[in-house]
C-alpha cells in the first residue's frame, strides 16, 4: 500500500509505472522520450490547481 | 432524557431521501418522525440573489465550526480537522443539499452498476490497477430504471430521450440505458452558447444532447402527486442557492408537504442525531440533541439514515452498527469506498466579439455529450479506466465569483479590469466530470485526536488523487481541447508568458495537484462509507438499502456508491430513496431480510 509522493514534481510532467515515478520532465515528449519509460507507464502533468468544474469552470 | 412517542419509522435527515421516503411512508398509512439537524424553511425565506450572504458565506450550508471532518492523504499521515469549508459544501435544514443544488439530474449507465464484471469482461482482470477496489453494486440498471422514472416524474425533470425501450433516438443521449417511457418535460431550447457547442461537437463526431435538468423549462408541470411548480426564470441563482420561485425541484417543495398533508408525518427542528440504540441485530431508537444541547430520544420500529454521506457513516461508526472497515487488510465495511469526483480536463475560451449573455442562465442549463463517460469508449492501451461527462453549461455569471480572465492578465489594476469588462459576457468553459474509482485504502472512520461541539470524534477521511485518474484527466484535456477550437476557431492557445489578446484558449491535458486540496470548491459529490452491495462482507446494505447486519436499519443516499460515476448523483441518490421506501414499507408488513 505505499503510496507515491508527488510533491516534488509539481508543475512537471511524470511516468508512473505502478506506484513508483520512473521518468520526469518539463513537458510530455521529455518524458515519452525517456529511456526508463516503457510502453503501459502512465505519462500525466502534476500540479495544476484545481478549479470548480461545473458551476466555476473558467 | 425526555423519550418521544415511538412511531414506525424514524428518519435521520429531511433532504431530498429523507422527503422521498416520509412521502412515500405517509401515504402508506405509516407514521414518520424526522430528525434534522437545521431549521425548517421555504421559498419565501430566500433574500433573492444574495451572493455574499449564500454563496461566500455559505448560509445553507453546515457550519464547520460545529462540526467537520479531518482530513489526510494517506495512512501514515496524522489527519487534521478542516476548520472552514472548502472543497465540499455539505448542506443543512430542511430540505438540505437538494435545496442549494443546481438541479442537475442523471442516470448512471448500466456498466456503472456492474463496472468490476463489465472491466472483467472487456478487458481481463489485470486491467483493474492493484489496489482499486471497484465493485458491483448489487443491482442493476434495469432493476434501478423504475426508481428512476418514479424520481423524475416526481422532480419533473425536462430533457429528451436518447434510449426508449432500447431504441435509440438522435437528439437524447443515445449512451444512456433504456428509459421505460420519454422525460415528463420537453429540454428547453438551446441558448446560442449551446447550440455552438451542440454545432462544434457534432462535426467532431460526437453525440451531444441537452443536460437533463430540475429546472423547470416550461409554464408549470403537475406532478403526480398534485404538486404544481412554475417556470424558470433563469436568474443563474441556483447552486448554493434556494431557488426563489420554486422553479427548481427540492424536497421542501415537492416531497416534504406531501407527507405532511397527510398528518402523519412530524419534522423535529435542532435534533441533531448522534447514537442509534441497538442491540446489534436490531435498532430500538435514536438518540440526538435538541436545539438546547439536551439529550433526547425517539424510539422507532424501522430506523433510516437519510441524512448526507458523512453523517450516515459516522452514525453508524458511533453506534457500532456494522463492522467498521480495516483498510490494512480490506475487511469489515462501515467506511470503505470513500469516493469523490473527479474534476479536471476543462477547456475554456475567451471569445473577443460574440457575446453569450451568461448572466441569465440556471444550474442545469447545459448541452452535454457522452461519448467520452463511463466505457463508452475503448480504453485499450490508454493505461486508466473509467471516463466523464463533457459539458458546456449555461449556469449563471454571478458578479462576484464569475470574473474570469486569460491567463497572463494581470490580477488587478486596470489591466485586469478591462479584460473583465471585455470577457465577463464571452468567456465559456467545456467542463469534464469524472468518475472516482474505489480504492482500498481510502476510507472514512472516527478520528482518533479531534471531536465536535458535542463532544463526539469526527469522521476521518483519508484520500488522495491516484495515477488512473490522473491519467483520465490528462486524457480528458487533450479532448476538451479540439472542441473549444472548433467552437473557436480564430482562437490562440495560450503559451505561458504571453501576453493574451483577441480569442484565447486556455486547454491541453489535464493535471491533477500533487495532493487533494480540501481548501478549494471542487465538487459536493461525496459517496461511499455504507456501499450497498450483494455480499454482506463487502457491503453494509443490501438493494433494497437495508442493513445486513441489523434489519430494521435502512441506510440510504450516496453513501450507497460502491464508486462514483462521472455524473452528478442526486438522480441516483432519488432513485435509491424510492426503492428503500418500497423495502420499508415491505419490511414493515412482513419483517425479515429483504434479500
Amino acid at each position: 500500500m505505499t503510496e507515491s509522493e508527488l510533491g516534488p514534481y509539481d508543475g512537471q510532467w511524470v511516468a508512473m509505472r505502478g506506484d513508483v515515478v520512473v521518468a520526469h520532465g518539463p513537458d510530455e515528449e521529455s518524458v515519452r522520450g525517456h529511456e526508463d519509460v516503457h510502453d503501459g507507464d502512465l505519462v500525466f502533468p502534476v500540479g495544476e490547481p484545481p478549479s470548480g468544474f461545473y458551476l466555476i469552470n473558467v | 432524557m425526555a423519550v418521544n412517542k415511538k412511531v414506525d419509522v424514524a428518519i435521520v435527515g429531511v433532504g431530498w431521501v429523507g422527503g422521498i421516503i416520509a412521502a412515500e411512508l405517509t401515504k402508506a398509512g405509516l407514521t414518520v418522525v424526522g430528525l434534522e439537524r437545521g431549521h425548517n424553511r421555504n421559498i419565501a425565506q430566500w433574500q433573492p440573489r444574495d451572493e455574499l450572504r449564500y454563496a461566500i458565506r455559505y448560509d445553507l450550508f453546515q457550519n464547520a465550526s460545529n462540526e467537520t471532518w479531518s482530513f489526510r492523504h494517506n495512512l501514515s499521515e496524522t489527519a487534521l480537522p478542516m476548520r472552514q469549508l472548502g472543497a465540499w459544501l455539505p448542506g443543512t435544514g430542511i430540505g438540505g443539499a437538494g435545496v442549494h443544488w443546481n438541479g442537475q439530474t442523471w442516470r448512471f449507465h448500466p456498466r456503472d452498476f456492474t463496472i468490476k464484471t463489465s472491466t472483467v469482461d472487456r478487458y481481463g482482470a489485470s486491467a483493474i490497477p492493484a489496489n482499486m477496489a471497484i465493485q458491483d453494486w448489487g443491482i442493476t440498471y434495469d432493476e434501478l430504471e423504475p426508481y428512476y422514472d418514479k424520481f423524475e416524474y416526481m422532480a419533473g425533470i425536462a430533457g429528451k430521450a436518447g434510449n426508449l425501450k432500447g431504441e435509440k433516438i438522435t437528439g437524447g443521449n443515445v449512451f444512456e440505458g433504456p428509459r421505460s417511457r420519454e422525460f415528463p418535460v420537453k429540454p428547453p431550447p438551446d441558448t446560442p452558447l449551446m447550440a455552438l457547442f451542440r454545432k462544434a461537437t457534432t462535426n467532431l463526431g460526437y453525440h451531444p444532447f441537452t443536460g437533463p435538468t430540475a429546472n423547470l423549462p416550461v409554464a408549470s408541470y403537475k406532478n403526480p402527486d398534485g404538486i404544481v411548480r412554475g417556470q424558470c426564470a433563469y436568474c443563474g441563482f441556483c447552486e448554493r442557492f434556494g431557488c426563489e420561485v420554486g422553479a427548481k425541484a427540492d424536497p421542501v417543495g415537492t416531497v416534504i408537504p406531501v407527507a405532511m398533508k397527510t398528518g402523519r408525518f412530524k419534522v423535529l427542528e435542532y435534533a441533531n442525531a448522534f447514537m442509534i440504540k441497538n442491540d446489534g441485530k436490531n435498532a430500538q431508537s435514536i438518540l440526538y440533541f435538541d436545539g438546547l444541547g439536551r439529550i433526547q430520544e425517539q424510539p422507532a420500529d424501522i430506523i433510516v439514515l437519510g441524512a448526507f454521506m458523512f453523517n450516515n457513516v459516522r452514525l453508524l461508526l458511533q453506534s457500532k452498527l456494522g463492522t467498521p472497515y480495516d483498510p490494512t487488510t480490506a475487511t469489515g465495511v462501515v467506511g470503505r469506498n470513500f469516493c469523490y469526483q473527479t474534476g479536471g480536463g476543462g477547456a475554456s475560451g475567451w471569445f473577443s466579439d460574440e457575446e453569450f449573455k451568461r448572466y441569465m442562465g440556471a444550474g442545469a442549463l447545459s448541452c452535454a455529450m457522452d461519448d467520452l463517460n463511463a466505457d463508452n469508449f475503448d480504453h485499450t492501451g490508454l493505461g486508466f479506466l473509467g471516463g466523464g461527462s463533457i459539458t458546456v453549461g449555461q449556469s449563471g455569471a454571478r458578479p462576484i465569483q464569475s470574473l474570469s480572465v486569460p491567463p497572463g492578465t494581470p490580477a488587478f489594476g486596470s489591466a485586469w479590469k478591462a479584460a473583465v469588462q471585455k470577457y465577463y459576457k464571452s468567456v465559456v468553459s467545456v467542463g469534464f466530470q469524472g468518475e472516482s474509482p474505489a480504492y482500498q485504502m481510502h476510507y472514512c472512520d472516527l478520528d482518533p485526536n479531534y471531536r465536535d461541539i458535542y463532544g463526539n470524534p469526527l469522521l476521518r477521511l483519508t484520500f488522495d488523487w491516484q495515477p488512473n485518474e490522473r491519467a483520465m484527466i490528462a486524457y480528458a484535456g487533450t479532448k476538451t481541447l479540439p472542441i473549444m477550437q472548433e467552437m473557436l476557431p480564430n482562437g490562440t492557445v495560450y503559451k505561458s508568458g504571453a501576453t493574451p489578446s483577441g480569442d484565447v484558449i486556455s486547454g491541453g491535458p489535464g493535471a491533477l495537484p500533487a495532493h487533494f486540496d480540501t481548501t478549494a470548491y471542487q465538487s459536493t459529490h461525496i459517496t461511499g462509507g455504507a456501499i450497498m452491495g450483494a455480499d454482506p462482507d463487502t457491503s453494509v446494505v443490501n438493494n433494497y438499502l437495508q442493513m445486513w447486519d441489523a434489519e430494521n436499519v435502512f441506510v440510504v443516499g450516496a453513501c450507497n456508491f460502491p464508486q462514483n460515476a462521472g455524473f452528478n448523483p442526486t438522480g441516483t441518490v432519488g432513485a435509491l430513496a424510492y426503492r428503500a421506501a418500497e423495502g420499508i414499507l415491505k419490511y414493515h408488513k412482513s419483517g425479515g431480510a429483504l434479500v
